[in-house]
């Protein structure tokens, strides 16, 4: 009878602790790995954690705060990007598309498109990786929905560091914080 | 979306599906969605699906081209009365990952129950 109890009040605050967990994390704050070599000077392809604040105001997001999104053509994949546009800026698409260095003539008469201003509608957002040779982005999916943006990122970890660094100095993680660079 | 929702001037309350809505095949056409406003992140609309990816749309009026390919993972929606709404005619195919339910059915005033929701233009090119 006695160890009955015990199980039960073992669930019910398990419950709990998963809904607490599940709040914090959907509408407060979030603590993710994050994979893939299209921000590679703000982070690394792998080991890097990103501290999301998921509580935040669209009025708040300006140029070049890094944020969290949906994919548009994905909805399972999301996206970590640095906001380059924003509503009624006038933006070139990608011209290095019709760069005779990297393209020769007829590619650069099919990618013409790209080569192009186009305004941002309201409400929407024009996102690019940092490292822009080898990120999926806006040039590809074009502007993206503030709707979509689900958070921002303020710090990132590398895991595989260490708590001390090489040198003997703390550095808890290569903790930093992740600030807007817009001058 | 008047007649289907709301025909005599008095607000529908409608049970709304939010689960099992990330996969491609998770719409088809005249399914009335959901979702928040592209040009606006805080303002919801309800609107009924015409197209799916890879549909030729032939549009209304007010878009600036007259037929268009929706991309992928991408929904074309518009209103069902076709000269108020504000819709994919207005800024063109929405993402997916704006859907946040789909409306199953009427469920106030208790005599519209059951009401059956079809409807909408068709829109696509064959």
């Amino acid at each position: 009878m006695e160890s009955l109890k015990f199980l039960k009040t073992t669930l019910i605050w398990t419950l709990k602790a998963g809904c607490l967990i599940h709040l914090v994390n959907e509408n407060l704050y979030e603590f993710n790995e994050t994979r893939g070599e299209s921000m590679l000077p703000t982070l690394q392809s792998t080991n890097d954690y990103i501290h999301g604040l998921k509580w935040f105001s669209y009025k708040d997001l300006d140029i070049g705060d890094v944020i969290i999104a949906i994919k548009p053509s994905d909805p399972n994949q999301r996206v970590c990007k640095r906001i380059t546009g924003m509503p009624g800026d006038i933006i070139l698409v990608d011209p290095s598309s019709s760069s005779p260095l990297t393209y020769n003539q007829t590619e650069i008469v099919k990618n013409d498109g790209f080569n192009k201003f186009i305004k941002i509608p309201k409400g929407h957002v024009w996102v690019t990786g940092d490292n822009l040779c080898h990120s999926l982005d806006s040039r590809s999916y074009s502007v993206l929905p503030m709707a979509l943006i689900k958070g921002k990122i303020i710090a990132a970890n590398s895991l595989n560091k260490g708590f001390i660094s090489e040198d003997g100095d703390l550095w808890f993680w290569n903790f930093r914080r992740i600030s807007n660079l817009f001058i | 979306m008047t007649p289907t929702f709301n025909p005599n001037f008095q607000n529908d309350i409608t049970l709304v599906k939010k689960y099992g809505l990330k996969k491609t095949d998770s719409f088809k056409k005249g399914d009335i969605i959901m979702f928040k406003s592209p040009t606006d992140p805080e303002k919801l609309l309800t609107k009924r699906v015409l197209g799916l990816q890879g549909d030729t749309i032939k549009c209304l009026d007010r878009y600036p081209k007259q037929t268009t390919i929706i991309p992928r993972n991408h929904l074309w929606v518009e209103g069902d009365n076709e000269f108020h709404s504000i819709d994919s005619n207005n800024f063109g195919p929405i993402s997916q990952a704006l859907v946040i339910g789909k409306v199953v059915g009427v469920i106030w005033p208790l005599n519209r129950i059951g009401t059956n929701l079809s409807g909408g233009r068709d829109a696509v090119m064959n």
